[in-house]
């Protein structure tokens, strides 16, 4: 006790002390000094700044909301506060119940047992752009114009993306921005032109016609965001600074001249023994003639006594020690003075031996000056990154290339997918908090991900997986299971009073044993010819000889026939034709038999125009496949190569996926409430929002409100749901 | 203390005499650099960055949360209520650099304030010199005489004030130069300096006793320990202020703020 008041007694001494020095000086009191003098002035001018912004809201509100009461087109009566989904792609319901069963999952148990638990139909083909998209559109592909991951230039035969286009469209003045040079650099004359293909309007537009809020964080195919009230964070179809879907870097001291196969570039670290030295090559610089690539120097310095590599990079200096993946760290390659263009990314040693090899994750769009639109608001980006930290922008967030190229461990990918669901986790909490009224939907895409990756261990047998019986992290997707499990708890705890909460999937998981190269079946079976001299080995269809070809696949999901008019070098007759040879692939192809293994590889094959109904049909492929469980595109097929074998193991990290028949990867919905149906459907969900909140859903939607009208909500099964947790 | 301050003295002098023939504001520009070069290490290593960038952070979200739910009423005033708290918070990040960067710039400023904070005396103009008895001496009236040299005129005699134990005089100047008045008081002498002068010199209002006194008042050196007086001043008249700092301080920040934005990144400090 006595020494507490004395050390209580020091610390009022102290304090005294400090202030008599601040106070006794005189005129120095007054100066503080540049940098708190820079810091009071900043200080006092956002003050005044964020107090003019707040009197100008609170003044101009009355006027704003009645300007909305005007404008509001209906009064729609809500039958819940706050609806939330929560998404895990790809979480499966097999596992789901296999591990509920086992009392693993005890929050999607009592979940189920509060409200319902059902399976949950997934779209044609069952893969997350196109199933996302129809979760907010509520409609099928053939309306919002989303069929795969790829689609094709009908030109060209090349690959698109499916669901965006980036344009260069030349600015207005051009030509006298052309003549306008500042020393080595110059306007640029060109700008960028992002596009959604992603047709038909989402739930949250729609909501916010009525001025009801959404938030909408991660859910796939929403680059470039829409425009709605409400706010927007995008997710898959968001690019990497160079522009790809994710272009790894590997520094190493490694001589190859292989190239990656997937997303990834290979950079020669000079110099040595204990000093490197390469350079990150970034995007185009448009203000300089010729737009070469934006560089930034890196110096890797080795200590290997200390098990440390010292890495300068933009001004910064990392120590690293192999195998210990960063934080984010923030890049600025230089355009011109006072412009810069900010990157983040993820920097681990993966090797520091007799060779050194550094990986880097792809460059992503910094959330706080973003190079593209990200979110919607422009802002809202960036305020998630003030409010939550930085975070990954990428589409495809998790490097799962770089795990399949071997370039790093199972260990640093499942680091990287579980910050991201944290990162994610705390958008999600912030929004959940913030949300007073409306909708808020989170997608977490580590489900997806890690079962892609790690799938080869939970099937014994799995031609990835041998010898790696006792790999450390064989238990991956159970411990991703628990751990979405304790999300859900976070989150049931936080709900209230009239809270409705759905978790959903857009698809199940299977294995991904098999590769079925397509194109090398249509060229055994002579409908696709290759040109002479040609074997077929080159990537994207560059060896077939179009004049002969009846039909090839290009992307996971289906085949197009090369259909003359519309492919550039078709030579199949729209029409009575076209439809004989669609019946006559559909014949063959349905129950196609790997014979090495005696399984079937394709139970059936589904003819798109019997499928869909809608006005983008004719974007559609014109089969889509439907493969057995433990059988997918190929990945020599999916990037457009004919030769090798037509089955072939899956050898890759890759080993688990769902582009196989719908039927059999169901994704799975829990509810707080029970619905009023027993097959629902992914696409029931944008319907049954809109139902919620009292709007009559619009005609051209295919799915169904999940609630009958007459339903009436107990608000308090929100407060339940909280407690239940307890 | 007094031996810091004579070094100090000696050395503001010279500064001081090498820029003699610049301006003013030139002046206020060296020192401006000078002070920048002086703190830029202090900030680095008590500024908790990490802190105030959390801090900052914090700022803006609210900043973008009363734009984002401007519909909210609610949520525009918790936006509001969030920046003043981490603006706050922020400020309070750089209190520990303040008080260290308050003892190097205690007697920076005190000897640039004897420079540029005061208008010197004319021919002319008249001035009250007081002397300040010690609080240990008797309360009766001292035996004092002040002794001034030619060019400065003692108006009238010594009026003693037995409440504020204090003796004045007024003088008045007559003509340009340092000069050195002598007060002898139980028969032992004191010297206050009194500077006659437009240019910018040092000019001590105050000599005294106390460590207080030397800290704040360090133009001349203390009076000697045991002395019968506590203080002599000189009523020199403060240059013009606003908002009760002097303006030359105003300009100094004014002439800081570029050398510090401008050299903040080669000491790695971001604020």
């Amino acid at each position: 006790m006595q020494r507490h008041s004395r050390r209580v007694g020091l610390r009022h001494i102290l304090c005294l002390a400090l202030l008599a020095a601040v106070g006794l000086a005189t005129p120095a009191a007054a100066y503080i000094g540049p940098g708190a003098g820079f810091a009071l002035a900043t200080s006092v001018g956002v003050i005044f700044f964020t107090i003019i912004v707040a009197v100008l809201a609170v003044l101009t509100w009355p006027f704003r909301m009645l300007w909305r009461l005007i404008r509001r087109p209906t009064r729609p009566k809500a039958k819940v506060k706050r609806l939330i989904f929560l998404g895990f792609d790809g979480q499966d319901p097999r596992l789901t119940d296999r591990w509920m069963a086992e009392g693993k999952l005890p929050h999607f148990e009592k979940l189920a047992e509060l409200g319902c638990y059902h399976k949950l139909h997934s779209t044609y083909p069952s893969i997350s752009p196109v199933a996302w998209s129809s979760f907010a559109t509520g409609v099928q592909p053939a309306k919002h114009n989303i069929f795969d991951f790829l689609s094709r230039d009908t030109r060209t035969y090349l690959p698109l993306i499916s669901s965006t286009t980036i344009e260069s469209l030349r600015r207005r003045g051009a030509t006298l921005l052309e003549k306008l040079r500042f020393g080595r650099y110059r306007l640029p004359v060109d700008k960028a032109l992002i596009r959604s293909l992603r047709k038909a309007k989402p739930y949250w537009t729609i909501l916010g016609e009525h001025y009801i809020w959404s938030t909408v964080l991660r859910v796939p195919i929403t680059f470039p965001p829409d425009r709605f009230y409400g706010a927007q964070l995008g997710a898959m179809a968001i690019p990497d600074l160079l522009g790809t879907q994710g272009t790894f870097y590997l520094f190493t001291t490694r001589s190859s001249d292989d190239t990656f196969k997937e997303g990834g570039t290979r950079v020669p670290l000079d110099g040595g023994p204990d000093r490197f030295e390469a350079s990150v090559v970034g995007p185009e610089n448009s203000f300089v003639d010729g737009s070469p690539p934006m560089e930034l120097p890196l110096v890797v310095r080795v200590d290997r006594p200390a098990g440390v590599a010292h890495i300068e990079l933009d001004g910064q200096e990392l120590a690293l020690k192999p195998g210990a993946l960063s934080d984010w760290v923030s890049l600025e390659f230089p355009a011109a003075p006072t412009v810069k263009v900010s990157a983040l990314v993820r920097i681990e040693v993966t090797e520091m031996d007799e060779h050194v090899s550094i990986y880097m994750t792809p460059l992503n769009i910094s959330p706080e000056n973003p190079a593209m639109p990200i979110s919607h608001p422009g802002y809202y980006a960036n305020y998630l990154a003030k409010k939550v930290g930085p975070y990954s922008t990428l589409g495809l967030a998790e490097d799962t290339w770089a795990l399949n190229e071997e370039v790093t461990s199972d260990a640093t990918f499942l680091e990287q997918s579980y910050d991201i669901d944290r990162e994610r986790e705390r958008m999600f909490m912030a929004s959940l908090d913030q949300l007073r009224k409306g909708s808020l939907v989170c997608v977490f895409d580590g489900t997806d991900r890690i079962q892609h990756m790690f799938w080869r261990y939970l099937e014994e047998g799995h031609p990835a997986g041998r010898g790696k019986e006792n790999a450390e992290h064989k238990n991956a997707i159970e411990e991703l299971y628990v751990h979405n499990d304790e999300l859900l708890g976070r989150t049931m705890k936080k709900l209230k009073k009239g809270d409705l909460l759905f978790v959903i999937s857009d698809h199940g998981f299977t294995s991904f044993r098999r590769g079925v190269n397509i194109n090398a079946w249509l060229h055994a079976n002579g409908y696709l010819k290759l040109k002479d001299g040609a074997d077929g080995s080159n990537e994207w269809l560059v060896d077939v000889d179009w004049s002969a070809t009846k039909a090839y696949s290009l992307g996971l999901a289906g085949m197009y026939l090369n259909i003359e008019g519309r492919e550039a070098h078709g030579i199949v007759k729209s029409g009575a034709e076209a439809r004989a040879l669609k019946d006559e692939l559909v014949a063959r192809l349905s129950g196609v038999r790997d014979e090495e293994r005696g399984e079937i590889g394709i139970t059936e094959v589904f003819d798109t125009s019997k499928l869909y109904s809608g006005p983008y049909l004719g974007n559609a492929p014109d089969i889509l496949f439907g493969f057995n469980s433990g059988y997918r595109v190929s990945w020599d097929c999916a990037t457009g190569m004919i030769s090798g074998p037509v089955f072939e193991d899956n050898t890759k990290a890759w080993s688990g996926d769902h582009c196989v028949d719908p039927r059999q990867v169901p994704g799975i919905m829990f509810c707080n409430y029970p619905i009023d149906d027993d097959d629902p459907a992914l696409m029931d969900m944008a319907p049954t929002a809109l139902g919620l909140f009292g709007i009559e859903p619009p005609a051209h939607m295919d799915g169904k409100s999940l609630f009958d009208k007459a339903t009436e909500f107990d608000p308090q099964r929100g407060v339940e749901t909280a407690k239940s947790t307890a | 203390m007094e031996t810091i301050n004579a070094l100090l003295r000696t050395g503001f002098d010279a500064l001081l005499g090498v820029m003699a023939p610049l301006p003013d504001w030139v002046e206020l520009a060296v020192w401006a650099l000078l002070v920048t070069l002086l703190i830029l290490p202090i900030i680095k290593w008590t500024f908790n960055l990490d802190l105030a960038e959390r801090f900052k952070r914090k700022v803006y979200a609210g900043l973008f949360e009363i734009r984002l739910f401007n519909d909210r009423l609610g949520a525009t005033f918790r936006g509001l209520f969030d920046v003043l708290r981490f603006t706050a918070g922020y400020m309070g990040a750089w209190l520990l650099p303040l008080v260290v960067m308050t003892i190097p710039m205690l007697p920076v400023f005190a000897h640039l304030h004897f420079h540029y904070g005061y208008d010197g005396l004319r021919p002319g103009e008249t001035t009250l010199l007081r002397a300040e008895l010690a609080a240990d001496r008797d309360t009766g009236k001292p035996d004092v005489e002040l002794d001034a040299p030619a060019g400065v005129h003692v108006d009238t005699p010594a009026l003693w004030i037995p409440a504020q134990r204090e003796i004045i005089w007024r003088l008045t100047a007559e003509t340009q130069g340092d000069y050195e008045l002598a007060l002898t008081i139980d028969g032992r002498e004191y010297t206050k300096t009194l500077v006659v002068s437009d240019d910018a010199t040092r000019r001590s209002p105050l000599r005294g006793a106390s460590f207080l006194d030397q800290l704040i008042y360090p133009a001349e050196p203390p009076l000697p320990a045991g002395s019968p007086l506590a203080k002599i001043t000189v009523d020199y008249p403060e240059k013009s202020s606003f908002l009760f700092v002097p303006t030359w301080c105003w300009i100094l920040v004014a002439l800081s703020l570029p050398f510090f934005l401008l050299l903040k990144g080669r000491f790695g400090v971001e604020v």
